[in-house]
């Protein structure tokens, strides 16, 4: 994963009249990795990913995608991404075939024919029927081909898998790995935090239009919370261990049995343990939604 | 600029065939009948007798000068052809990006490497074509029944001069919808508000030669400047045509203008943008 930027957000603040949908977003993400972007409906996930591609323009702040700023050379920009977008909308008296066809002459056409009907077998989607007799999900998958087929650089996904059933969530989920590693970046929003997870390098967490929180993924799961519970081969008083840092006595089953919150490294806590006799460990890891929820809960505000 | 000029055309092929066959039938129907109503006597006497009971109605609808093919035409055809095809240029002005846009189709489209600026002009030539190929469906098929008829005929090119007019004054109507389109929330809006213009223009000048109050009114009336028969008789006042021209320019101009800096909606009516016109005066 090389150090330079794909995407650099400072600042970046939008309003839609009284509603202040960003309020000085920052974001770095690099080249090659595929970063999550978390945040619930009306987060401001959209309103970030529409302006760097000039869709809409911010009142303050500054982005630069892959070094260039898309409100002066907002072609530049697009010639090098893919876009897929929280609602696709196209022609519907179109077929799968024809839309292809008129975004590849949209972008000069860069894309190869057999790439376009490779993506879509892969998605079981239908070319040659009109468009409006698709459902949601398969509309989707027209979003899909549109945004990879011609091999970008950068991926900007507005919740790609939405809609669509597993099996296929699988397959894009397969189809973004293959573009990274064939050198692209793939951003995506999604409000699906088991996807994030299965997924991102990276996750950006963004509530009410800030970010609070940028983390590798496997960090921000390493450095949550977990629970513990402890029984001893006899009754054990264990004072010593939710004296620890970072160890909190949840509850005492009875005088054998205790459950301990540990936020952060665990190391000390094993060590600490290593005196008692020991007859059964449990540990349960936070999931991302966990996480997810607490900072809007509130508590872990930043 | 091409691909959106010729996908634009492609979405307007139903347009064109059907708003294209209704001319053209009414065009051969008013070139057919005026055999028709010079054979009939009891026609002209009818007309004679509207001259005495309605004079009003006579001078609304010049009605004295029918019984010529200039006259026939500047009565039957050419004082109703503005209000129809004039309510497709308001139609076609506000959905020129607006449609697209409420559709939510516009997002998808500026997210790939088209400029702004192209595809809004890719828009606008391909409506200008659409609205310039009904003007020749038209004046075709008025040329049409003069192959078979006794009395009806004016020469091609001086009939080219009416529809030369008539082109100048929906481009008018056409860009005014386009700019409404650009300020207001939805586009059903601004072209009901743009044909409402139609529509009044229309009647005022149509009235003003027998309601003295609107007179005034009627030198506001874009339809007041239609040459038709006068074109036809002594050629086209190229003034007023590229007064008009220059009119559009200006409005196309300022829509362009608004759209390069205006926000791309998901999808859906939006909300009032007037106060977006004073951004046209910042510079970029």
């Amino acid at each position: 994963m090389s150090n330079q930027k794909a995407i650099e957000i400072r600042g970046l603040v939008k309003n839609y009249g009284r509603v202040k949908a960003l309020r000085g977003v920052d974001l770095d993400v690099n080249c090659g990795e595929i970063f999550g972007f978390l945040g619930p409906n009306g987060a401001g996930k959209t309103t970030a990913i529409r302006c760097m591609l000039d869709l809409i323009r911010p009142q303050g702040g500054s982005i630069s995608m892959l070094g260039i700023n898309p409100q002066e050379e907002p072609e530049a920009v697009k010639e090098r991404v893919g876009y897929l977008p929280g609602e696709l909308h196209v022609d519907e008296n179109m077929t799968a075939r024809q839309v292809f066809r008129f975004f590849n002459r949209l972008r000069g056409n860069r894309s190869d024919w057999a790439f376009i009907e490779e993506l879509s077998e892969r998605l079981k989607l239908e070319l040659i029927s009109p468009i409006k007799n698709f459902s949601k999900g398969n509309k989707q998958k027209i979003g899909v081909v549109l945004a990879l087929m011609h091999k970008p650089e950068l991926l900007l996904l507005d919740e790609p898998t939405a809609s669509l059933d597993p099996l296929m969530q699988q397959e894009v989920h397969r189809m973004l790995a293959e573009a990274q590693d064939n050198g692209a970046t793939v951003f995506f929003s999604s409000h699906i935090i088991s996807e994030v997870q299965a997924v991102a390098d990276r996750v950006a967490i963004i509530r009410e239009g800030k970010i609070v929180e940028v983390a590798v993924t496997a960090d921000l799961l390493n450095r949550s919370m977990r629970q513990v519970r402890i029984r001893f081969q006899q009754p054990t008083e264990a004072e010593e261990l939710y004296k620890l840092p970072g160890v909190e006595l949840i509850a005492k089953d009875d005088s054998m049995g205790i459950l301990l919150q540990v936020e952060g490294q665990m190391d000390v806590l094993i060590k600490t343990l290593a005196k008692y006799p020991v007859n059964d460990f449990e540990t349960e890891r936070t999931s991302l939604e966990e996480i997810f929820l607490a900072y809007y809960n509130g508590e872990e505000d930043k | 600029m091409f691909t959106v000029i010729r996908y634009s055309l492609r979405s307007s092929r139903g347009a064109i065939i059907g708003w294209g066959i209704g001319l053209a039938a009414l065009a051969i129907m008013m070139g057919s009948f005026y055999d028709m109503m010079v054979d009939s006597n009891e026609m002209m006497d009818v007309m004679n007798a509207y001259a005495v009971t309605m004079p009003e109605l006579v001078e609304i609808f010049n009605i004295g000068a029918m019984n010529t093919p200039i006259g026939w035409l500047d009565v039957e055809y050419f004082s109703f052809l503005p209000l129809i095809i004039g309510l497709f240029a308001t139609g076609a002005g506000a959905s020129l990006l607006s449609r697209d846009e409420e559709g939510g189709t516009l997002d998808l489209i500026l997210a790939h490497p088209v400029s702004r600026t192209v595809l809004f002009w890719g828009r606008f030539l391909a409506n200008t074509l659409v609205i310039i190929i009904l003007l020749l469906i038209s004046w075709a098929s008025l040329l049409l029944p003069m192959t078979w008829s006794e009395y009806f005929s004016i020469p091609a090119f001086e009939l080219l001069l009416p529809f030369t007019s008539l082109f100048g004054i929906l481009l008018f109507f056409m860009t005014l919808s386009l700019l409404f389109s650009m300020l207001l929330p939805a586009r059903r809006t601004a072209s009901m508000l743009a044909g409402m213009l139609v529509g009044a223009s229309f009647f005022i000048t149509m009235l003003s030669g027998v309601v003295d109050e609107l007179e005034r009114a009627a030198d506001f009336s874009p339809l007041t400047y239609l040459e038709t028969a006068t074109a036809i008789e002594d050629g086209l006042n190229l003034t007023w045509f590229g007064i008009f021209i220059a009119i559009d320019l200006v409005l196309v101009l300022i829509s362009w203008q608004l759209f390069q800096r205006r926000d791309v909606r998901v999808g859906g009516e939006g909300s009032w943008r007037l106060g977006d016109l004073k951004t046209i005066f910042v510079k970029k």
